[in-house]
This record gives structure tokens, sequence and C-alpha cells, in this order.
């Protein structure tokens, strides 16, 4: 199947879901076959998926957490934890099938805001630099570290993401100055 | 060269040039010379003498600081807002980390991207694109993602990405920073072939004395010396006096050479 093809489809079950009314949750149990199946046959273990749904578990906490205050949130809140969780899987599964540049290529084909599929792939080409720029810098941290405490190490870790953060920011500069000098607008 | 551009008028002309970062430290003081079309001009000096500065300034990249009378010429164009868009087509750069550079998912659009800015797509892109990787050695690799390439082969892609513009000029960030030997060697036989004017701001003082017909010596943002490469490179007490030492291969000569 294309990528097109993919995308199309995901957006669609994406839609689907968010479209089943939030008092009639059993209806998901359709669309959630659908996913655990691509999901199998994809091949890929449940492991591989767990960092990619942390950030969600992390979102979900806090609107949990009112929900147990508040009994008139616990139905949107389960509604919403079964939406997000069945819309990520099925985003996790296409990005199992299709390599991200052939996505990138499909967005663009598919008529996607030039802006929008610049900066995913932008993204795309630097979150790898990223996490290595980390590893680096890690690295060399720990080499110097010899006390170990918790509350140093807490502190070494806000240390290395505020400095992550600035050579991301010259990096950012850099890359800019590159694109200008090859035309770009 | 550009259309109605005649012989004799130098690819590159800086008239005295000066520059200060915003916060005010000055970083180029009057810097003057000429790129003859087809030349090769080497620029040597220690870190922070202001090299980067002069050749971000080649490309428009860098606003004139403090406004005048415009200071830098590509192809006898100056460097104006209005004829940006020309001399930053004209003139290739080339960063010092490819990472900076390389900005596209796959080796194919990374090509095509000064390209496509000058509206070129379909069958013609695509011949442009496959055209500048063989002509820097890589037919086939349209398709590799640049994370995954080694240093060497993502500076050749940067390369690739410059010519697919068409520039009379390349200027060059020490392009052979961060090479094994091999990669080193295989990157100035590839310069070598390439036509056009070049710039080269290096500390790879071999590079220079194989590469340039002219090597220009800065420090302190000003210019304090140019020459043949072999003559100036010779001048041990210049070398020293400026953050340099004569190359080796001025020094021996071995039978290979």
């Amino acid at each position: 199947m294309r990528a097109e093809a993919g995308l199309a489809l995901a957006a669609t079950y994406s839609a689907a879901v968010l479209l089943i009314p939030a008092h009639s949750m059993w209806i998901a149990a359709a669309p959630a076959a659908l996913v655990a199946l691509a999901w199998i046959r994809s091949g890929v273990g449940l492991r591989a998926a767990v960092p990619r749904f942390i950030p969600l578990e992390v979102l979900l906490v806090g609107f949990g957490l009112a929900a147990l205050a508040r009994p008139e949130l616990r139905v949107p809140f389960l509604a919403a934890a079964i939406k997000s969780h069945l819309c990520l899987a099925s985003v996790f599964v296409l990005t199992r099938a299709y390599s991200a540049t052939d996505l990138l290529a499909a967005m663009r084909r598919l008529g996607c805001p030039a802006l929008a599929a610049d900066t995913l792939a932008l993204m795309w080409r630097y979150l790898p630099l990223m996490q290595e720029e980390s590893r680096r810098l890690q690295r060399a941290r720990a080499s110097r570290t010899f006390v170990a405490s918790r509350g140093r190490r807490w502190r070494l870790l806000g240390d290395a993401v505020a400095l992550l953060f600035l050579r991301g920011l010259a990096r950012a500069e850099r890359v800019y100055l590159a694109m200008c000098a090859r035309g770009w607008n | 060269m550009r259309k109605g551009v005649e012989l004799s008028t130098p690819a590159i002309e800086v008239r005295r040039l000066s520059y200060a970062y915003p916060e005010g430290t000055p970083a180029l003081d009057a810097v003057s010379f000429e790129v003859a079309a087809g030349e090769c001009v080497g620029l040597l000096g220690p870190n922070g003498a202001g090299k980067s500065t002069l050749l971000l300034h080649l490309n428009g990249l860098l606003p004139v600081r403090p406004p005048g009378e415009p200071s830098v010429l590509v192809e006898g164009l100056p460097l104006a807002e209005a004829n940006l868009a020309t001399i930053r087509r004209r003139v290739g750069f080339l960063f010092q980390d490819p990472d900076d550079q390389l900005v596209a998912p796959t080796v194919f659009d990374d090509v095509a991207f000064g390209p496509v800015q000058l509206g070129l797509n379909g069958a013609p892109l695509k011949e442009r694109v496959e055209a500048c990787l063989r002509q820097v050695g890589l037919e086939g690799y349209g398709r590799r993602e640049p994370s995954r390439l080694s240093h060497g082969e993502k500076k050749r892609v940067c390369l690739a990405g410059l010519l697919a513009c068409d520039p009379a000029v390349l200027v060059l960030d020490e392009p052979t920073a961060g090479l094994d030997p091999r990669g080193r060697r295989e990157l100035k036989a590839l310069l070598n072939r390439l036509p056009g004017a070049k710039v080269i701001a290096t500390h790879d003082l071999e590079l220079a004395v194989e590469l340039c017909q002219r090597v220009l010596l800065i420090d302190g943002g000003r210019i304090v010396a140019s020459g043949q490469p072999a003559d100036l490179l010779s001048d041990e007490p210049l070398m020293l006096a400026h953050g340099l030492e004569k190359p080796h291969l001025l020094t021996h000569r071995h039978p290979h050479t």
C-alpha cells in the first residue's frame, strides 16, 4: 500500500474514533480490534511502543486526578483516554509500516501545508542529532562526576537540559543561515 | 559566469569591508581583495581571525555594519538587498559542520533544496540532482538519510547541493575539518576537479598549498599578507607570528610527492 493510502486510512480511522459519542464508548471495540490486528501484523513488540505512550500517560494522569475529584468528568475522561490511546496506536502502527521520509513525501503530495511539512521534516532530521548531542553531554558529565548524590544528579540533568537548549538555539541559527545561503526565503 | 559579465570582471571583489559584532566587538577592519574568475584563493589565519565572518559576508549572510557603500561585489553585482537572491545563487557556501547544512530528510531532497527554490521541478530537477550526485561520487545515494552518512559523505552531499544551484564561486569554510586522511584526500581531489572560483578558509595548510593559487593571511580582522602559497607558507617567522606553522609538505619533500 502506498504511503498516501496509509496516511489517508490513519486519518480516517482517527476521525472516526474521535466522532464516537462519549456515552457510547462500547462502539470503540470495533476500531480497537482493527488497530490491534494491524499492530499484531506489524510484528512490533509492546516494549518498543512504551516510550511513545509515556507523554500521553503523563497528560492523562492530570485529567484522571481531576476526574476522581469530580464525578461528572469520569465519562469524558474515560472517552478521552480510550480515543487518545486508539489514535496514538494507529499513528504508531503507521510509522512502523512506512519510513518517515515516505510519510513526509506523502504528506506533501496530499497537499499538507508546506510550513507544517517542512517543520516535521526538520524535526525528523535534527532529533537524532539532538539525541546524540545529549548522549555526548551526559557522557562528558559522567566522566567528571565523582560524587553522585541524587540531588546532584538532578541538578546536573537540569544543567544538561539547559545546555542542550542553548546548543539547539545556536544550531538553529546556523541551520537558518545555511538555508538562506541556498536561497530559502 | 552570469550573462553579461565581462571576462575581466572579478568573481569576488571586496572593498574595505569592515564589520563589528552587535555587541561592538570589531571582527573585520577594512578588508580588501579580489578573486578572479576560476581562481582558487585560500584564507588562512588563527582561530578568531575573522575568516568565517568574512566568508559569511561573501554570501550576504551578515548585515553590513556600519551601513554604507556596498563593500562586496559578486561578478560585478553589489551586495544589496535587491541582489541578494542572485548573489546567493552565484555564491555556493559550504558550512564547516555538514549537519548545519543538510536540512532535508533524504539526500535527494537536500540536493534539490536549492534548485526547488529556483523553481525547478519534475524531470529536470531529478536530472540535475542525479548529475550533481554523480559529480561528487555519490550516485545512487538519493534515498539515503543524511544522519546515516559518514562525515565525508555528508560533506560531499553538501557540495552536491551547492553545485545544483550552478554557482560561479564556491565559498568553503574549513572543508576538510573532521575528515580522516582518506576523506581529506578524496575531498581535495573533488575540489580540484570542480570548476569556478573558490575561496577556502582553512587550517589545513597542505590543502592550501595543493589547491590554491593564492593565499591571504588574515589576523585580527585584517589581511596581513598575501602571496603564492609556497612562498607565503615557507616564511616561518610570519607563520609563527600569526598562530600558524610551516606545513610539513614544504619542510620535507618525500619521494612520493
